[in-house]
């Protein structure tokens, strides 16, 4: 499939690009608001630069910042800040290579798969092996392909639980036969030098969460408001960063989602009429490779603060092929769900396209944006508003979508058996409670599940029926992961892991807390 | 600017009053006539005075489209599902752009040309611009917010509130009583708004306070009137589920969770002040 990141631009011309973008924000701004961008960009950086390693033309470039700061000039400030934008314009893009992308669509899945079956050495001669029994896509693919080949652009928002999740939704997409995004990854995740050389060929844009500056955020948000309105169909994880806890995401950021809407706007100044819609989806997996990293993270008070992780599981090659392997062995499956495509504004779509009001009412959305004469306003604030109910709508999606996993549900019913036989007790004395404390009754597990399940599948979600089944299941899946088992079966019962009981329990918490 | 003021009563032709006297075209829209969807099509601003029970299908009339602005004058919640009034637009019609007038709007001193004020409130600068625009004028003061939920919430609130005054009036009680209704009122809106995450102060602005003391110096304010009918007997089922609504999203409002019980005719008035004072004592800022 055919697609405008196929025609990726060249580093200069998005630098340009960028450059020209950002000089018209800054035509807007005052003397002091642009001496305040600029000081803010150069003290952040030059205290980060303190302990990172820099590109000696990055520094001569915040140098420069500096003079242009002490001289105090708008010309002097204005062309240093172009300057440090079109670095980063420079920077944040990776142009596509087809070619690249026909190797790994043609040769990838059939050596990834023989790579993670390894292990099988008949498989492995034969060649015999099905990666798309491991992967089950599912959702309005037929829509979603349909408005693409109509013209529209979409925007990927899935969930985000490990670094796995990129490779394994570019896969999911290819195999549902949709084209690719272009997506941010973190600087951390091109430090494997095959994984960097296929991510920079294949829609990848470097993302380096390091820098803080207000200057290099809006640098990347011009990125991607540009490369949607060239076309690329792109994919963000609005949450982010991976789930610390577990969790699904209930709060999403607003940064990179609010680009879409941007991109639309822009089109329709230019009277274009190609659309853009959000496309929510939701990734369900057994097993997370970086579980015990991120529930530490998760529970450490720095926690909060550390929003890079570059020391976890998926920095170590070995690890992530093990994992991959164990996760075939042990049929563990990959369900990725697309929700129902919406508007930028949030509402449902028809097949063609149109959006929809409550009532199923086709409505003409321009009017979201545009005044009374049909001329479309610039409004940052409404569009924040706007961008803020497209994130509500995607939490709900990633709700409806999610695939229940037999790790969670036992994970479930044992945390919640450990909350009921210690009332009131917080998750930090929860998981410091002795061993010998943590152990709960199989059958008593066995009964949560079945009372989990009832829940569930009055909810109408595709369930297992076997509570039995579903405990053995979670118990082979956390034997064969993890250096500690979330749980695991002893003569006194089941053995709870603390941290990473409550991680996998985590998962359920928006489909079963009470009230739920 | 064109405004369209949609709904009956006093309160729809006092906003036309007000909008008229801040210079702008305003039109009091018979919801019945055909064209209405065509006149809120072509207004700057639209204004819904009307009750709970009637807002729904007024919405579905008038059919506001992704380039309205509308914004709610009425007061409480909605029947069917408990959300705050200006929610109910988004549910029935394409219109995003909504918020919630708040705070006082006495018609009968408004048109004798007594100097006012109302807070609007709405998530989106630009409805707030509109409606201040739309209504501020030199004798009545529009005051922007962006707190939409608590402005809305604290209206509500101030219905209860007025029917508990309303229930210690009918019971004879002084001013006295009436006097810790109020205050431990104003507690029970900053405890709401703490819970929904909203700004405890809002509840001390025009929306709360402000329409509280409205409310208390009108003995035939309808809130009033309620609770007199209640302290004589019977049932109030709309206001028990105004306060089921309220109660749902914070459990700690003393005074809502009796007149519910009042209101439900599980209780009797004597009791409502009974359960009320011999509650455990706590801090008076808790």
């Amino acid at each position: 499939m055919d697609t405008p990141l196929f025609h990726s631009p060249s580093h200069a011309e998005v630098a340009d690009a960028i450059a020209a973008r950002a000089a018209r924000r800054f035509a807007h701004q005052s003397d002091t608001a642009l001496a305040d961008l600029l000081a803010d960009t150069v003290f952040h950086e030059r205290k980060r630069l303190e302990h990172d390693k820099a590109d000696p033309d990055y520094e001569a470039l915040l140098d420069a910042g500096a003079r242009a700061l002490r001289d105090a000039r708008r010309r002097d400030v204005e062309a240093a800040l172009l300057s440090l934008v079109r670095y980063y314009g420079e920077e944040i893009h990776n142009p596509f290579s087809p070619r690249a992308y026909k190797v790994a669509t043609q040769i990838l899945p059939g050596a990834f798969a023989r790579l993670l079956s390894a292990s099988s050495g008949r498989r492995l001669v034969t060649g015999h092996f099905d990666l798309g029994s491991h992967f089950k896509v599912d959702g309005p693919l037929a829509q979603i392909k349909a408005l693409i080949d109509a013209g529209a652009t979409i925007v990927v928002a899935p969930t985000h639980v490990s670094n796995l999740d990129s490779p394994l939704i570019g896969m999911g997409l290819y195999q549902a036969g949709l084209p690719p995004c272009a997506y941010g990854a973190g600087l951390n995740l091109f430090s494997t030098p095959a994984m960097a050389f296929f991510m920079r060929r294949l829609g990848a844009y470097t993302v380096d969460r390091r820098k803080r500056g207000r200057l290099y955020k809006d640098s990347l948000k011009d990125y991607s408001t540009e490369t949607i309105k060239r076309g690329c169909h792109s994919l963000f994880f609005p949450g982010g960063t991976r789930s610390r806890s577990g969790r699904v995401e209930t709060q999403l950021k607003k940064g990179l989602l609010g680009t879409g809407i941007l991109a639309w706007e822009e089109r329709l100044r230019e009277g274009k009429k190609a659309d853009v819609f959000v496309v929510p989806l939701t990734l369900s997996i057994g097993v997370v490779l970086e579980a015990e990293t991120l529930v530490a993270d998760a529970l450490a008070d720095e926690g909060k603060q550390r929003y890079i992780i570059s020391d976890d599981e998926f920095s170590r090659p070995g690890e992530v092929a093990s994992f991959g392997r164990r996760l075939m062995q042990l049929d563990c499956r990959v369900h990725m769900v697309f929700g129902e495509p919406m508007d930028v504004v949030g509402n449902p779509i028809d097949a063609e396209g149109r959006s929809l009001d409550p009532h199923g009412e086709v409505l003409d959305r321009r009017g979201y944006v545009a005044d009374r004469d049909g001329k479309v306003v610039a409004d940052e604030q409404r569009d924040q508003v706007y961008t803020e109910r497209v994130s509500r709508r995607l939490c709900e999606a990633y709700q409806r979508g999610l695939v229940v996993q037999s790790t969670q549900l036992a994970a479930w019913a044992a945390w919640t058996a450990l909350q009921a036989q210690h009332p009131g007790r917080d998750v930090y004395h929860l998981i410091r409670l002795h061993p010998e404390d943590r152990r709960i009754a199989k059958v008593e597990v066995i009964r949560r599940i079945g009372d989990a399940l009832v829940r569930l599948q009055g909810q109408r979600r595709d369930c297992p029926s076997d509570p039995e089944r579903v405990l053995q299941e979670a118990l082979r899946l956390f034997a064969g992961f993890h250096k500690r088992k979330a749980l695991e079966e002893t003569a006194a019962g089941i053995q709870l892991s603390g941290e990473l009981t409550w991680y996998y329990h985590n998962r359920l918490v928006g489909l079963l807390r009470e009230g739920a | 600017m064109n405004i369209c003021v949609a709904g009956q009563g006093e309160l729809a032709e006092t906003l036309v009053y007000l909008a008229e006297r801040a210079g702008n075209n305003a039109v009091l829209l018979p919801t019945e006539v055909e064209g209405a969807p065509l006149a809120v099509a072509h207004s700057d601003l639209v204004l819904l005075a009307t009750s709970p029970e009637l807002l729904r299908p007024l919405v579905r009339a008038l059919r506001p489209g992704p380039g309205s602005v509308v914004v709610v004058a009425g007061r409480g919640l909605d029947p069917e599902s408990g959300r705050r009034l200006s929610e109910i637009v988004p549910l029935e019609s394409a219109c995003l752009r909504v918020g919630a007038l708040g705070g006082p709007l006495l018609p009968a001193e408004l048109r004798q040309g007594s100097p006012g004020a109302c807070v609007v409130a709405s998530a989106f600068e630009e409805v707030n611009q509109r409606t201040v625009k739309a209504l501020h004028s030199p004798l009545f003061r529009v005051y922007p917010s962006r707190d939409l939920a608590d402005v809305e919430l604290a209206g509500a609130l101030v219905l209860v509130l007025s029917a508990a005054l309303g229930v210690a009036r009918g019971m004879g009680l002084g001013v006295g009583t009436q006097a810790v209704l109020v205050t431990r009122g104003i507690a029970e809106g900053a405890r709401l708004a703490r819970r929904t995450g909203g700004d405890p102060s809002t509840f001390s602005g025009l929306a709360g306070v402000g329409e509280l003391v409205a409310a208390s110096s009108l003995p035939d304010h309808p809130g009033q009137s309620r609770g007199r009918a209640l302290a004589s007997g019977g049932q109030d089922l709309p206001l028990a589920a105004l306060c089921d609504a309220l109660l749902s999203r914070e459990r700690d409002l003393p005074i809502t969770a009796g007149i519910r019980l009042l209101a439900q005719g599980k209780i009797s008035a004597a009791q409502l002040l009974h359960g009320l004072t011999e509650r455990q004592g706590r801090a008076e800022s808790q």
